[in-house]
C-alpha cells in the first residue's frame, strides 16, 4: 500500500499539481496600468477618501454635541429643581414650627423672585434646544410653578394677621409642589428620550 | 392702539407690594387698586388707548397683591378687555409680567 502511495499515486498528483501551476501562470490576467488619469477620477478618488475620513468624524462630533446640549439641559433643570425643593423644605419647617413672622414672608418673596429669574433662563435656553413635545411640557412645567407661586404667596400665607401656616394651605402647597416635580421630571425624561 | 399712559409703580405706589387688603398693612394690592389701577384703567378704556404698568425696581410680587389688585380688575371688566387695555413691563424679572397675566386670566382660581 505503501509502494502504492509512493510510487504511483505521488507521481500522479504531482504531475497534475505541475500542469495546474503551469495553467494557471500561463493564463494569469495580465495587467496594464495607465498612467493617464483623468483630473475627475483624482476628484474622485479624493471626495472618496475625504468622506471616509469625515463622515464619521462630523457623526461623531454630532452626537458628542447633542450629549452635552442634554446633559447642560438636565443641568439647569437639576438646579431649578434644587431652588423650588430649598423652597420647599422653608415652608415645610414654617408650617412644623407652627409660626410664621414677616421676615419668613419676605424671605419666601426673595427666593421666588430668584426661582422666577431661574426658570425664565431655563426655559428661554431650553426653547432654543428642544423639541416641539419638549416645549410642550415646558410651558405645562410653568403653569405648574405659576400655581405654586399662587398658593405659596397667597393671601392665607402673607396676610399680615397669618401667625401660621394652617393644614389646609400646607396641603395645597403640598400638592402644587408634588405637580411641579412631576412636571419637572416629566421634561428630564422627554430631554434623555432625545 | 398705542400706550398713552404709564404707572410707574415704585415710584408713584411704592417700592414694595404688600398683601391683599388694607389690613393686611400698607402697600396692598387694594390700595393699588383703588388709588391707581382702577382709575387709571377706566380712563384707557375710554381713551380707547393702553395703559403701561412698569414694574421695575418694584420689590416682590406675592400673588396676594397681583389677585388684590389685577385680580379684580379682571373680574370687573373680564380677563380680554384688561389685556386689550393693559400691558405689563419688567425687564429685570419679566415672569412677572407672566404672573399678572395669569391672575388676570384666572382671577378664581384656587
Amino acid at each position: 500500500m505503501r509502494i502504492y502511495l509512493r510510487y504511483i499515486l505521488a507521481p500522479i498528483l504531482t504531475l497534475f499539481i505541475g500542469i495546474a501551476i503551469g495553467k494557471l501562470v500561463n493564463d494569469w490576467p495580465k495587467f496594464i496600468i495607465n498612467y493617464e488619469i483623468k483630473i475627475t477620477d483624482i476628484i474622485k478618488i479624493a471626495s472618496t477618501i475625504a468622506v471616509g475620513i469625515f463622515v464619521p468624524f462630523i457623526v461623531k462630533k454630532m452626537i458628542d454635541d447633542k450629549r452635552s446640549k442634554n446633559n447642560n439641559s438636565l443641568d439647569e433643570l437639576t438646579g431649578f429643581s434644587k431652588t423650588i425643593e430649598n423652597i420647599h423644605n422653608y415652608i415645610n419647617e414654617l408650617y412644623k414650627n407652627k409660626k410664621i413672622i414677616a421676615r419668613d414672608k419676605d424671605y419666601l418673596s426673595i427666593q421666588l423672585d430668584s426661582s422666577d429669574r431661574e426658570i425664565t433662563e431655563l426655559c428661554s435656553f431650553l426653547s432654543e434646544n428642544c423639541s416641539k413635545q419638549t416645549s410642550n411640557l415646558l410651558e405645562e412645567m410653568k403653569t405648574s410653578y405659576l400655581n405654586y407661586w399662587r398658593i405659596s404667596t397667597s393671601i392665607e400665607v402673607t396676610g399680615s394677621n397669618v401667625r401660621k401656616i394652617e393644614d389646609i394651605t400646607f396641603k395645597k402647597i403640598s400638592e402644587k409642589y408634588t405637580e411641579i416635580n412631576k412636571k419637572i421630571r416629566r421634561v428630564k425624561s422627554e430631554i434623555i428620550k432625545n | 392702539m398705542e400706550i398713552k399712559d404709564t404707572i410707574m409703580i415704585a415710584i408713584e405706589f411704592g417700592d414694595t407690594a404688600g398683601a391683599r387688603d388694607y389690613e393686611d398693612g400698607d402697600f396692598s394690592g387694594k390700595e393699588f387698586y383703588d388709588k391707581f389701577l382702577l382709575p387709571r384703567f377706566e380712563k384707557a378704556l375710554e381713551g380707547k388707548y393702553i395703559l403701561l404698568i412698569d414694574l421695575n425696581n418694584f420689590w416682590g410680587w406675592p400673588s396676594s397683591f397681583v389677585s388684590g389688585s389685577f385680580g379684580i380688575l379682571s373680574k370687573k371688566f373680564n380677563a380680554e378687555t384688561v389685556l386689550k387695555h393693559i400691558k405689563i413691563k419688567c425687564e429685570s424679572n419679566p415672569m412677572k409680567e407672566e404672573k399678572a397675566k395669569y391672575i388676570i386670566e384666572n382671577p378664581d382660581k384656587k
